[in-house]
């Protein structure tokens, strides 16, 4: 069968395609579609012979099937070790079929491929550091998800995704100016509270240049807000960019080489053009992962770095607590049990552990920070990674995998968890709604703000004024 | 998807528990949706909300930003929230019948 109107090969470039696309609600007519997409074998197989080079063939041809990865892997256990969840038998099914056959694959084996590389994985990359070999399944399963975007086979909310980047540079509809107005009015809104407080647009060498996520202009505005506050407290010479403030790739979720690419340029033409001396981005994992620990590579940069030095949110919150530009009323710390959720995007793959736990030590009165087990660089994933919280049609395999994650809370005894990462507070908020515990979750931004003690300089004048009245 | 029955109404809701169809909204909905997002009573101003959101989503297949929301029904962002606590994206779209946003939310 032909290319369907709402599922085909072509990636969503254009408003009418967009469009049509948001408004097959559920994606129903795409999926339907999809039962008869045909694979481009030809296609499939000069993108093997392209791309899948020595260190994949390796990993495949290796895997001894020893198992070791099956207990690695948060879905496996969830599932009650069920055999298809073994990483090594997920990708050997799914990847290894379509290299074996030379890219020679129907149309049910890319929707298997598809199931497995958005439902059964979530790219946490857990299974690597367990293997004897050190084959990674979570990279291949990027890969796969390549292939898959290439063929049309790719889940209705993701494709959507990839599109809004290749419209917007945003994974939402948020346009420049959109992006603009709102940081316009949310420094507005906080004049009450925060007078003077600004958001700068556009300032040339500012020390930090900061970069979001589009749900934060989108739908959560108050995080922009957040961070103004935060910069305004600690005195920091910083800016936003008009253009090239979306730190994040859902192409990379999608599949969607080509846009991943487009997005990473757009910021680093943000860093070349303001030449800030360092880059932060905000609370979120696959941003970081996006823009500081593949984006290089995805630009092509030789020297596989950003073109400025660029932290992740929890460095620069770390380096201002020990630094007193942010200083925190010891009185106002956390006095309850609390727990910290490792993101595997910054934590595993960027190796920040000790920079989160230093944060930990100076918000949390000692004695009431409790450890998950496992931790660190060996934490599970959330259960929502690697795109997995906003696909729809897996809704169902996601509240099992999210088990795992929901008996580690348990364990530590504690309700409320700190969760520096925009996908692992969505998991959490999204297992509360399932399983009802009681937790709280929060970000980092808002617990600051809470404890940090205000120099007197940036307190409303208005209280000043109303003491002496009366 | 799945069927809820409430005062005697059935909605089809999406994986999420969002409507399927915005042709099937009405008040008791309405009426099911608000306690789970934390909503006492409703007033005038959370009509205004999801008034809002309606005609927007009907207009553009889409929730619109918080921003233009503010900007339509002069409340601010903290206003809203107090409307509806669980946040304009997700508890507001849900009780107005809108489909589940798209994206990292």
């Amino acid at each position: 069968m032909p290319e369907g109107i709402h599922c085909n090969k072509t990636p969503i470039n254009t408003k009418a395609h967009l469009d049509l696309v948001l408004g097959d609600k559920g994606g129903k007519k795409y999926y339907e579609e999809m039962k008869h997409l045909d694979v481009d074998t030809e296609k499939l197989r000069s993108s093997l012979d392209a791309t899948f080079k020595s260190r994949m063939r390796t990993w495949l041809e290796m895997c001894a099937h020893c198992g070791l990865c099956g207990d690695s892997c948060f879905l496996y256990l969830a599932n009650r070790k069920d055999p298809t969840q073994v990483p090594s038998y997920k990708i050997l099914s799914t990847l290894g079929k379509i290299v074996k056959a030379n890219g020679k694959v129907d149309n049910a084996h890319m929707r298997y491929c598809m199931d497995v590389a958005w439902s059964k994985c979530t790219c946490c990359n857990r299974c690597g550091t367990f293997c004897p070999y050190g084959i990674d399944m979570g990279v291949m399963f990027g890969y796969l998800r390549g292939l898959c975007f290439a063929q049309g086979f790719v889940p209705w909310e993701l494709k959507i995704g990839s599109g809004m980047h290749r419209l917007f540079k945003a994974q939402m509809d948020v346009t420049p100016e959109d992006w603009v107005e709102t940081c316009e009015w949310m420094a507005e809104e906080q004049q009450d509270e925060w007078p003077g407080l600004e958001i700068p647009v556009d300032k040339v060498g500012a020390d930090i240049l900061y970069t979001c996520n589009a749900r934060e202009p989108k739908h959560y505005p108050e995080d922009i807000a957040e961070a103004a506050i935060l910069f305004h407290i600690a005195g920091e010479n910083w800016t936003v960019p008009s253009e090239g403030w979306e730190q994040t790739c859902l192409t990379l979720f999608a599949g969607d080489w080509e846009g991943c690419k487009m997005q990473v340029e757009n910021v680093y033409g943000a860093i070349e053009r303001l030449k800030p001396k360092r880059v932060l981005g905000t609370e979120c994992g696959h941003a970081h992962r996006c823009m500081v620990i593949e984006g290089p590579y995805w630009a092509g940069r030789k020297d596989g770095r950003p073109p400025a030095p660029y932290l992740h949110y929890t460095e620069w919150v770390a380096e201002a607590l020990r630094t007193g530009k942010i200083k925190i009323d010891p009185a106002k710390r956390i006095k309850v049990p609390v727990t910290l959720q490792d993101s595997c995007n910054y934590i595993r793959n960027y190796g920040l552990a000790d920079v989160t736990r230093e944060i930990m030590s100076y918000l949390v009165e000692p004695g009431y920070f409790v450890e998950m087990t496992p931790k660190r660089e060996h934490n599970f994933c959330c259960g929502g990674g690697g795109g997995i919280n906003g696909i729809g049609i897996y809704r169902q395999q996601r509240n099992v995998g999210l088990k795992v994650k929901r008996d580690q809370i348990l364990a530590t005894g504690c309700n409320l968890v700190v969760s520096p990462c925009h996908n692992c507070w969505d998991a959490i908020r999204d297992l509360e709604e399932v399983y009802e515990l009681g937790l709280k979750w929060t970000f980092l931004k808002p617990l600051l703000i809470k404890m940090a003690i205000i120099p007197e300089h940036l307190k409303p004048k208005e209280e000043e004024e109303g003491e002496g009245e009366e | 998807m799945a069927n809820v029955e409430f005062k005697g109404k059935t909605f089809t809701v999406d994986e999420d528990g969002f409507l399927e169809n915005l042709d099937q909204w009405n008040t008791e909905w309405v009426e099911y949706v608000k306690d789970s997002e934390g909503i006492a009573e409703l007033n005038d101003e959370h009509w205004k909300v999801i008034n809002m959101l309606q005609d927007y989503y009907k207009k553009n297949g889409i929730a619109p930003m918080v921003r233009i929301l503010s900007k339509v029904t002069g409340f601010k962002l903290k206003h809203i929230y107090e409307l509806f606590p669980s946040g304009p994206g997700k508890g507001a779209c849900k009780m107005a019948g809108l489909a589940k946003p798209t994206g990292c939310v």
